[in-house]
């Protein structure tokens, strides 16, 4: 728990390309199948070709790739030439990448296609060693210059206000990714799955950590498209882990897969992002006999572990039991705070706080944001949450989702969860309309189980029995689906549109 | 054969107006994301009457719309 007096981390990216007694080993598995000695062949190049076009360091590269090879050749080549990481969504829209690339201003982009962007670069440099082609963009050199130390920027999602770029420096990244192997207990018999998307600080650390093991990566360049392709992959290779969320993995237990395919290799199954209950678990372990089931926090602007916790049991029935997640990663230290400031003990619910030596530098090109995330060295992460007897960290919910309800604060989350104890009810959300009298008033959309023939008046019923009366959705809709982002979470800002 | 990708051609052009180019040669992945490949199986399954099997749901399977036309021959013979 002693995250800021822990000494600097030796750079991962320095480790990962100095190493020779991995050569042999794979390091990515499926249609792009290469060791690490090749995969370090083809970072030098890529990074032969940076140089040459110019890039170095205070300089900012776009990489707009799929899960490939390429990707982490990038990730490792652009550390390589000294220069500055920015991750483009290959899903974004036009608009999406339009208003990043402008926040950010790249003046190269590594992209398999034209990226959708600026002025055509006319005359774009074939790097065949990341699988892509490096667009140049001229008229960005005059931006600000980054650190030198920068090792990439990520833009957090949010469709409305200011694109928020963080910046993450190699020496937290580095911190990260040796806290993660750690727990992890990573080696170079370990394998994976890699589908998230590329954009986001989980991707990052996926590969980066799995290349620091010398362990492989089987990348699935179509995400999560077919489903079944990721199942597949588990059985061909005999990979070790996967990691996903739990709208995901839902969709991995509900597959019907051929009865032939073996996924006893997995022995570590990974989920973050969103809330892990009892029941999910249960399902993961019948179609992963073998596996032991880690669940994660983080943030984007933690690079981005923060806490994890090894499940002691395999599922069970009740669908009430949330799992917690768990102690601080190593180097990182968490409170629990009140709107006040003041650290809450364990019990009461409060803003979780970080703090240690995976912080973000800060928003990129954005002191205020950044002055109101980061206080003090504290990053202020608008999640919600409190610590058991135990010491583990329980989630609960996030203080922005938070409804105001004649100045009750009802957390979506608490409501959504209760309406899931009931018989026949899939999937809950809920979100706040405004009202003339309370400000705001609860509202919910529910989808059934198949076959369920409940209406929304019976899990009222259900609720009243445990909420206070404020907490009740005033109307609960039965549709056929929720909005949800590409990667399966719930799209709150769409579930109050529709 | 021809006729099933007519249509499949058809409802991918209304569904991805801004698409360009030989659509039919596309890759399914490339013209949506996840829950819209949903809709996609949905559509198949209704426009075609047939049952697309999870194990059927595999890149090799959505290649191009000409590969899904296949998939959609092939299930109508077998159902």
């Amino acid at each position: 728990m002693n995250g800021n007096r822990e000494a600097r981390v030796a750079d991962v990216y320095e480790e990962i390309l100095g190493r020779t007694d991995d050569a042999e080993r794979p390091a990515i598995l499926g249609a792009d199948r290469c060791t690490y000695g090749e995969l370090r062949r083809k970072v030098d190049l890529l990074a032969a070709r940076l140089r040459a076009a110019g890039a170095g360091p205070g300089r900012r590269i776009g990489i707009a790739l799929d899960p490939s090879v390429g990707y982490l050749v990038a990730l490792l080549g652009i550390r390589a030439a000294g220069a500055t990481a920015v991750l483009f969504g290959t899903a974004w829209t036009p608009f999406e990448q339009r208003r990043c690339f402008q926040h950010a201003r790249p003046s190269w982009i590594l992209s398999a296609g034209t990226p959708a962007v600026g002025a055509v670069d006319p005359d774009p440099v074939d790097c065949v060693a990341a699988g892509a082609q490096l667009h140049r963009y001229a008229a960005n050199d005059d931006a600000p210059a980054s650190e030198p130390d920068d090792a990439v920027i990520i833009y957090t999602s949010g469709t409305t206000g200011a694109p928020k770029g963080v910046v993450l420096p190699a020496a937290s990244v580095s911190a990260n990714v040796r806290a993660v192997a750690e727990y992890l207990e990573l080696g170079p018999e370990d394998s994976t799955a890699a589908f998230t998307p590329t954009c986001y600080a989980y991707a990052v650390s996926q590969f980066l950590t799995h290349a620091l093991a010398a362990a492989a990566i089987r990348p699935i360049p179509t995400y999560l498209r077919y489903p079944m392709a990721v199942l597949q992959a588990c059985h061909e290779d005999r990979l070790t882990g996967l990691a996903a969320n739990p709208t995901s993995f839902r969709i991995f237990t509900r597959l019907e897969r051929p009865a032939h395919w073996d996924l006893n290799a997995v022995r570590t199954v990974m989920s973050g992002g969103q809330f892990l209950d009892a029941r999910l678990v249960a399902s993961l372990c019948e179609v992963f006999p073998s596996t032991r089931v880690v669940n994660m926090y983080g943030a984007t602007e933690n690079a981005p572990r923060i806490s994890y916790h090894w499940l002691e049991d395999r599922g069970g029935d009740d669908p009430a039991r949330f799992y917690p997640v768990g102690t601080a990663v190593r180097g990182t230290r968490i409170e629990i705070r009140a709107e006040s400031g003041a650290v809450l003990p364990p019990g009461e619910t409060g803003e979780v706080v970080v703090t240690g030596n995976s912080l973000m530098r800060g928003f990129w090109q954005d002191p205020e944001a950044t002055a109101k995330r980061v206080r003090d060295g504290w990053l202020h992460t608008g999640d919600l949450g409190r610590f058991d007897e135990a010491g583990r960290l329980h989630l609960t919910g996030r203080s922005s989702n938070v409804i105001n309800v004649g100045n009750e604060k009802v957390s979506p989350e608490d409501v959504e969860r209760k309406m899931l104890e009931v018989a026949g009810v899939a999937e809950a959300g809920v979100y706040g309309v405004p009202d003339p009298l309370t400000g705001e008033s609860v509202r919910a959309k529910i989808v059934l189980e198949e076959g369920a023939e409940i209406g929304g008046d019976v899990v009222q019923i259900h609720l009243r029995r445990a909420l206070s009366s404020y907490k009740i959705p005033r109307e609960i809709e039965v549709v056929d689906a929720l909005p949800r982002t590409l990667y399966g979470k719930l799209d709150r800002r769409k579930l109050k549109e529709d | 054969m021809e006729e099933i990708l007519r249509e499949i051609t058809g409802f991918v052009r209304r569904e991805r107006p801004d698409a360009e180019g030989e659509i039919e040669a596309i890759p399914v992945h490339e013209l949506f994301d996840s829950i819209a490949m949903i809709d996609f199986l949905t559509y198949l399954e209704r426009t075609f009457g047939i049952r697309i099997s999870d194990a059927d749901v595999l890149p090799e399977n959505f290649s191009s719309l000409a590969a899904v036309a296949r998939l959609v021959a092939r299930k109508r013979s077998a159902g």
